[in-house]
């Protein structure tokens, strides 16, 4: 078949990562698109079944935050993967590895020294103020001055390709189950297309994983006990927390399963009380341990950061974490890692304008259409208003909101994300659709990134938001060359 | 019951454990070779072929291999050959079986049918579909088959061929590369190759050589370990014993192996200073096959 029946046409002012032109592929897609394209329709559709097929044999769905009673949904996989070559990638991953080490260095130091608050890099207000500043953490030292050991950084590219951090997720980022069952099904559904494109591995992200978490051991036996930490099968990651639990060989706990006693944790295992050395815990920081934070949680283990203050159970990531993946703070990350590490930030942000500062808070209200406005205090897509696209009663009432509560919401000029051909069952045709970036990082002793990350789609026309949440779908992601 | 229809038995049970597990290895090295960079070097195919007793002409390639063991219906140890034995041999032993075994091998053997070469994605079906019609067959005997001669003969089958499997699979270690992450993939598909891998991450928690070489030959509980199937092997022969009567020698044979496996100090006796090695494992276990035959179908060929 020809090209132009089996794509859709580009999207003005947007970088297409696949066509540099109508009709003319990137050099690295040349190989899969000709391969995909002398496929038959027929061929295809049977391939697309097979996904479908796959992931509903494998179970992987998530469910929203709003339809707790809802059946899990399966999250819908893209049968053309996004490519990164190798040179390419080796620059984000020099990128990612610089923030995050900023990241970390800036809560290793905002919970001892806090030279930079009194450098004046950032506003102290900004920092101890925050809800997520977590004052039970300061002055305990963590194995390797880390805080944030698992980290997703949701990358962007603009409209000239470059790439941009849209946010810093250091708390519990979620997502890698999705890319590793995604790799899972590529192999099976479509190993004809994958053969050959010396595509990067990513299948040993659990070992990873559980090495970095064994690193964080407390008690120094050959075989710490690491556990996986869930809120339960109503969380909307439910399935990531078990299968990461699973494929490390860990157990998967609850809060009523482990509890404090004589100044360790335990597990309540079948065999008797079992010690525990490492949480790798799902949960937020408000329901780990109602002595310290909300006294109704029922998730949390009563006296877990009197523990951990005393050095006796590592959590990852670290209590207090979140303060540094505020969406004001943002702002501030290129300062960062010019104060911490004396260099340059390797990869861009997004201009921010912050509602707490007045000339910003200003350009802010006068330029509200041309900008995406967010709460700080909200993910997920929930909470933001995109300007151009709001009914102007929508937009005077959020607007209000804002005046009302200025330091509460950052505002960002509208990203053109890069779109990627994605297929669309109505047309039967790969139409453009918006894409994103969540690589995964690790830190221990050292960083590691594991090769591409979760390209998240926004599949409905014209929609910007890949969330799962809000009706996103996703991509396997091949570093290749 | 007649020796030839014992034999018919025991073979049914060997081929349909060895089209099992030749499906899982073909589809697991199948999968990771398509996202293997480099590409899966020649001295590993080499030592899945030889894995399989193939003649030294077969090219140590992906596709080669992929023909060899899922296509060709001359090869004695192929999937078309083995699901076409499953079925004769349960053709011709189905009074002793019932009417849903009967069924899920015709399934099975329905399988041949499908065209691979040319389909990129039919093997991983095809893989997948043998792996679980197998499975049927075992639970509907487990759940239905009362536990007499029929039983423990295709019992003793299914043992004895997953032991030799496993000892073959394991002869792929030596082929591993010192590159690291090509290493530990080649470890990963390994273990998935025998289902393997889920239950070792539990039991050991670093990717390493002794310790799969410990899991695979030696672990007391793990089903398809070697130690667990010659274990299996002995204690099926001894109920068949307890319902034929006769010689015991090849029980006495079977005991002996199983003896050295669980008596074992750990897996580099085998693996390194190979006392017993691997191929006198073999050889042993073919002694056993040779000395029931010789016992229970009076040296038959039916196989």
């Amino acid at each position: 078949m020809e090209t132009q029946d089996w794509f859709g046409e580009l999207l003005p002012g947007t970088f297409d990562e696949v066509f540099a032109a109508p009709g003319q592929p990137r050099p690295h897609y040349r190989s899969l698109l000709s391969r995909m394209t002398s496929l038959s329709r027929e061929e295809l559709r049977a391939r697309l079944g097979l996904i479908d097929l796959a992931f509903r044999d494998q179970g992987v769905t998530f469910r929203l935050h709003s339809e707790e009673q809802s059946p899990e949904r399966p999250f819908p996989l893209d049968i053309l993967p996004r490519l990164i070559p190798a040179r390419e990638w080796e620059e984000v991953v020099s990128g990612l590895v610089q923030r995050v080490r900023a990241l970390n260095a800036f809560l290793n130091d905002i919970y001892h020294d806090q030279c930079a608050l009194r450098d004046q890099v950032v506003p102290a207000d900004l920092v101890l103020a925050h809800p997520a500043f977590c004052r039970e953490v300061a002055g305990i030292d963590l194995p390797f001055g880390v805080y944030t050991h698992v980290a997703g950084i949701d990358l962007i590219r603009d409209a000239s390709g470059t790439y941009r951090v849209l946010e810093d997720n250091l708390r519990t980022p979620s997502g890698v189950s999705y890319l590793l069952a995604n790799r899972r099904v590529m192999t099976q559904a479509v190993p004809d297309l994958l053969r050959g494109q010396k595509v990067r591995l990513v299948e040993h992200y659990p070992d990873l994983l559980l090495e970095t978490l064994r690193s964080l051991s407390p008690r120094d036996v050959v075989d710490p006990t690491v556990v996986v930490l869930t809120p339960g099968p109503y969380n909307s990651a439910y399935f990531e927390h078990m299968f990461l639990a699973q494929q490390m060989g860990v157990e998967l706990v609850e809060g009523a399963d482990l509890y404090v006693d004589g100044g360790r944790v335990w597990m309540r295992s079948l065999s008797g009380p079992a010690q525990v050395d490492v949480i790798y815990r799902r949960i937020d920081d408000a329901y780990l341990d109602p002595l310290c934070f909300r006294p109704d949680s029922m998730l949390g283990v009563t006296g877990l950061i009197s523990v951990f203050r005393e050095g006796r159970v590592a959590l990852a990531n670290a209590p207090g974490s979140g303060v540094a993946d505020d969406k004001a703070l943002y702002a501030y990350v290129p300062r960062l890692i010019r104060y911490y590490l004396q260099e340059e930030p390797i990869l861009a942000n997004v201009e921010t304008y912050l509602g707490s500062d007045p000339d910003q808070l200003e350009y802010l209200l006068a330029h509200a259409r041309e900008l995406v406005i967010k709460r700080v205090d909200q993910s997920g897509g929930y909470g933001m208003l995109i300007g151009s696209e709001a009914e102007p009663d929508a937009l005077a009432r959020y607007l209000a909101e804002v005046r009302r509560q200025p330091s509460c919401y950052v505002a960002q000029p509208r990203m053109e994300l890069s779109a990627h051909p994605t297929y669309c069952a109505d047309t039967e045709r790969f139409e453009p659709r918006r894409i994103d970036l969540r690589p995964f990082i690790l830190s221990g002793e050292q960083i590691q990134v594991l090769p591409g990350g979760l390209t998240r789609v926004a599949l409905k026309r014209g929609s910007t938001v890949v969330n799962s949440s809000q009706g996103g779908g996703s991509k396997d992601t091949w570093v290749v060359g | 019951m007649l020796a030839r229809i014992a034999e018919n038995l025991y073979w049914m049970g060997r081929y349909l454990e060895r089209a099992e597990n030749t499906a899982r290895i073909l589809e697991v090295q199948f999968e990771a070779t398509a996202q293997a960079a480099p590409e899966w070097p020649s001295t590993w195919w080499r030592k899945v072929l030889d894995a399989f007793e193939a003649p030294a002409a077969i090219q140590p390639a992906e596709k080669a291999v992929v023909s060899w063991l899922a296509e060709q219906g001359e090869n004695p140890n192929g999937l078309r050959s083995c699901l076409y034995r499953v079925h004769e041999n349960a053709r011709l032993t189905r009074f002793y079986l019932n009417l849903e075994i009967w069924e899920a091998v015709n399934r099975l053997r329905r399988l041949t049918g499908i065209p691979l070469l040319d389909e990129p994605v039919a093997l991983h079906q095809f893989c997948t579909q043998i792996c679980q019609a197998s499975h049927l067959v075992m639970g509907i005997t487990e759940v239905t088959l009362p536990r007499d001669q029929a039983f423990y003969l295709v019992r003793c089958g299914r043992y004895l061929e997953r032991a030799d499997t496993m000892l073959r699979t394991l002869g792929l270690l030596a082929a591993v590369s010192p590159e690291p992450a090509l290493r530990d993939h080649q470890f990963r598909s390994l273990l998935r190759s025998v289902s393997a891998l889920e239950a070792y991450r539990k039991r050991f928690r670093k990717l390493e050589a002794i310790g799969i070489g410990q899991f695979l030959l030696l672990d007391s509980d793990f089903p398809r370990s070697v130690r667990f199937s010659l274990s299996g092997l002995h204690r099926s022969l001894e109920a068949l014993r307890r319902l034929v009567g006769g010689s015991d020698a090849a029980l006495r044979d079977a005991g002996r192996l199983a003896a050295t496996l669980e008596y074992c100090d750990s897996a580099s006796e085998v693996l390194e200073r190979e006392q017993p090695g691997l191929e006198e494992l073999l050889a042993r276990i073919a002694a056993v096959h040779v000395r029931l035959s010789q016992q229970y179908f009076y040296l038959g060929s039916a196989g």
